[in-house]
């Protein structure tokens, strides 16, 4: 008797723990955050917690296995729900806040600066300032480094049809009050219609050239047509945008061939789960995404669910904490970014600063052979890591750096490897481009002819 | 004789039956306001889900599957209650029924308690402020009720007796003190407390108390001899009278099972008493004399 009731009492104990634990992670937003980041660890790790691993947690759900056949996209369409609804458990706090902040019957709307660039209008900005770091002032982005600049942690580009009049007052409340909490969130927020892909690439190149440090990160948000004008952008210009909310979208373009594309979080309805080409095309771009070795994006970085009358509620908080998460991850790499650029040009500096007081030193003592030996090492080690940079320098690949800047794949990657990667992909594609690139930069087609014949 | 318990039970098991058969006939008979009362019911709202929701029903069911669902629930409810109200009726005791009534309503109410909690953490659903506030209060109130009905059924029954009655009950110590006393000869307290009273103000008094103890070990002993003979008397009798009555047997058995004095002598049938005055000594009707002489203080008192 005295055994049975020790053992039910201890089973009693446990499960009033366990319910405990669950409503402690239901409800507290730090807690949730505190045990993702515990079984995730940091943002850029690529390791999961091996012990909190043997635990039953949502974070380790493993995604839908993929399946090639097109046919069975819907009832993947539907596990990948089931999982999105899973994996994001930890994000219900903060969008029980969001939707406290949407239907908060008094508001309290502060106001923020609204800045328009040539035709954009109606860039409303947080607010923020802070001091530039080395790189930003190397880039440009200020004078000098006293000089407080202009901020956000991203720009959230909401896509409109091109037609219907984008003024504030014809916005919904949800429409406004989702803007005010982005606002306070630290996020620049901008409506902007939309007709063709061209357009909306050049409007934010304006943005990114305008705001560097506001637009530094761009969230694209666009409904059924808008929705494919953006997939279709990002299909061609991968790095131009940071995360991609696409609702019903009409249609699809191919997955851009980049090594980390954009996150991406996509919701269709109901009734387009019949359209299986459409749902096998979304699923695609998820497991893009998917495919890194960083957790954070192979996990949350590509999302589907599915809307319904009575999701549709819960589907519009979705993104948001996405969104926070996938702005913590790139901070996250150019911190490291950051450090890493700021390491290479102390070491350089360093170098140089080392042989000119030797020269100094020389000229004022006299020539000495063993002088001349450690100016001659100096200068080597100098010209070695210069190399690591320059050689195979091309307009090619210039060019490619530039357009995959925030690729920390590209940013880490040397000269030589991308001329190889490039050149690689332009024979894949057709025999005929390799003959437009050999006219458009001799360089490149040189470099890679010859590292081709090294590499055989 | 009815307990009043039983009656208030047994009535409310059958009220809950005629209330069940009564809710069916209604929807069978297409009465508007009841099935209005259903439908209202599916879409009210708990915590952000609606109440067929809570019961399991998916997001996608349509309004006739809710609200079958719902009667289904609630016939199931209202069996179970009556069923349970039926059988503590049955309990013959208070307590017991008591202690039922309690885990009838503890143990569904936690139930539901678990269930609300566990979807609200597996679900992906979002709570607003008011939700919280609702599920908070339901929680609270219902956290509470069961701590008291868990509390109630474990509580034990207090003794009725009234404090100065309970006051003067000899305690455990007392007791082992008096046996100990007992057993090594000395005077207890269990002799008449008047008497010892007495004996310490009279000393006159208290000389004819020990005489009188002297005097009543003989005649109690006279006393047994006389009515283990009319214990050997008494089978002789009832063979020769028949069959003897239920009832007076009964009180006979009574009698010895409680160690009854035997009867007085004028109770006696007339043979008996012959019989007894023939076998009755001289000193007999001595020791009654001196019993007399005994029983005068205590009448003087």
């Amino acid at each position: 008797m005295r055994i049975a009731l020790g053992i039910t009492s201890f089973i009693a104990v446990v499960f009033i723990l366990f319910l405990f634990e669950g409503i402690c992670f239901r409800m507290v937003e730090k807690y949730s955050l505190m045990r993702l980041e515990s079984s995730w660890g940091a943002k850029n790790s690529v390791d999961l917690n091996k012990y909190l691993k043997l635990l039953p947690f949502n974070h380790f759900q493993s995604p839908p296995i993929d399946n090639s056949e097109v046919e069975f996209s819907i009832f993947r369409a539907i596990e990948e729900d089931k999982y999105a609804c899973k994996i994001m458990s930890f994000g219900r706090p903060l969008r029980d806040q969001f939707i406290d902040f949407i239907q908060d019957s008094e508001p309290n709307r502060k106001s923020f600066a609204i800045k328009d660039v040539k035709h954009i209008r109606g860039l409303t900005l947080p607010g923020l300032k802070r001091f530039p770091t080395d790189e930003e002032v190397a880039k440009g982005w200020a004078g000098r480094q006293r000089d407080s600049i202009e901020f956000a942690h991203a720009v959230f580009v909401d896509l409109k049809p091109f037609t219907v009049s984008n003024t504030v007052d014809s916005r919904s409340q949800y429409e406004q009050r989702h803007e005010d909490y982005l606002l306070e969130q630290g996020f620049a927020c901008l409506s902007l219609p939309t007709r063709s892909k061209d357009i909306l690439v050049n409007d934010l190149r304006i943005l990114k050239e305008n705001f560097p440090a506001v637009a530094e990160k761009i969230i694209c948000r666009a409904t059924g047509r808008e929705a494919e004008i953006l997939l279709d952008a990002c299909s061609d210009h991968p790095f131009l945008v940071n995360m991609l909310i696409v609702h019903s979208p009409s249609g699809f373009s191919s997955v851009p061939q980049v090594e980390s594309p954009p996150w991406f979080f996509c919701s269709v309805d109901r009734t387009q789960m019949e359209d299986y080409v459409l749902v096998d095309g979304l699923l695609k771009w998820m497991n893009a995404v998917r495919d890194t070795k960083f957790i954070y994006p192979s996990k949350i970085g590509g999302l589907m669910r599915v809307r319904n009358s009575y999701t549709s509620q819960n589907i519009d908080t979705f993104h948001i904490p996405i969104l926070m998460q996938c702005i913590d991850f790139y901070k996250k790499l150019e911190e490291d970014k950051a450090r890493s650029y700021a390491l290479k040009k102390s070491l350089v500096n360093q170098a140089k600063k080392n042989v000119e007081t030797k020269r100094a030193k020389i000229d004022s003592e006299g020539v000495d052979s063993l002088g001349i030996n450690s100016i001659q090492s100096e200068l080597s080690s100098l010209k070695i890591t210069s190399n690591s940079t320059q050689s195979f320098d091309c307009k090619m690949v210039r060019e490619y750096r530039d357009l995959h800047f925030d690729d920390p794949g590209v940013a880490q990657a040397n000269n030589r490897d991308l001329v190889l990667k490039i050149g690689l992909n332009f024979e894949q594609m057709n025999p005929a481009v390799m003959q437009e690139v050999k006219q458009k930069d001799p360089l490149f087609f040189q470099f890679y002819q010859s590292l081709k014949i090294i590499e055989k | 004789m009815y307990s009043l318990s039983k009656a208030f039970f047994f009535s409310l098991g059958t009220i809950l039956f005629l209330v069940l058969s009564l809710f069916w006939i209604g929807l069978a008979l297409d009465f508007s306001a009841l099935e209005n009362f259903i439908v209202n019911l599916s879409y009210s709202k708990f915590v952000g889900y609606t109440i067929p929701q809570i019961i399991g029903a998916g997001c996608e069911d349509t309004v006739v599957e809710q609200v079958f669902r719902l009667k289904i629930i609630c016939t199931l409810i209202g069996i179970s209650y009556g069923s349970v109200m039926l059988w503590i009726s049955n309990l013959k005791t208070k307590k017991a029924k008591l202690l039922c009534l309690y885990y009838s309503i503890v143990i569904p109410l936690l139930l539901v308690l678990a269930l609300i909690w566990f979807k609200i953490i597996y679900d992906d659903h979002i709570l607003s402020y008011a939700d919280k506030i609702e599920l908070s209060q339901f929680s609270t109130v219902g956290f509470i009720i069961s701590i008291i009905l868990i509390l109630l059924s474990v509580r034990k029954e207090k003794s009725k007796l009234a404090k100065s009655v309970a006051a003067k009950l000899p305690t455990v110590d007392e007791l082992k003190t008096e046996i100990i006393d007992s057993s090594s000869g000395k005077s207890t307290n269990v002799v008449d407390p008047e008497i010892d009273k007495e004996g310490s103000n009279d000393d006159n008094a208290s000389s004819i108390i020990t005489d009188k103890k002297s005097e009543i070990k003989p005649v109690e002993e006279k006393k047994a001899a006389v009515s283990k003979e009319v214990e050997e008397i008494n089978p002789k009798v009832d063979a020769d009278s028949g069959p003897v009555d239920e009832g007076s047997e009964i009180k006979k058995e009574q009698k010895t099972d409680d160690d009854l004095a035997p009867p007085a002598l004028d109770e006696l049938p007339p043979e008996l008493a012959e019989l007894r005055e023939q076998s009755v000594p001289k000193e007999e009707t001595e020791l009654s004399d001196k019993d007399e002489v005994i029983e005068k203080p205590e009448e003087e008192k």
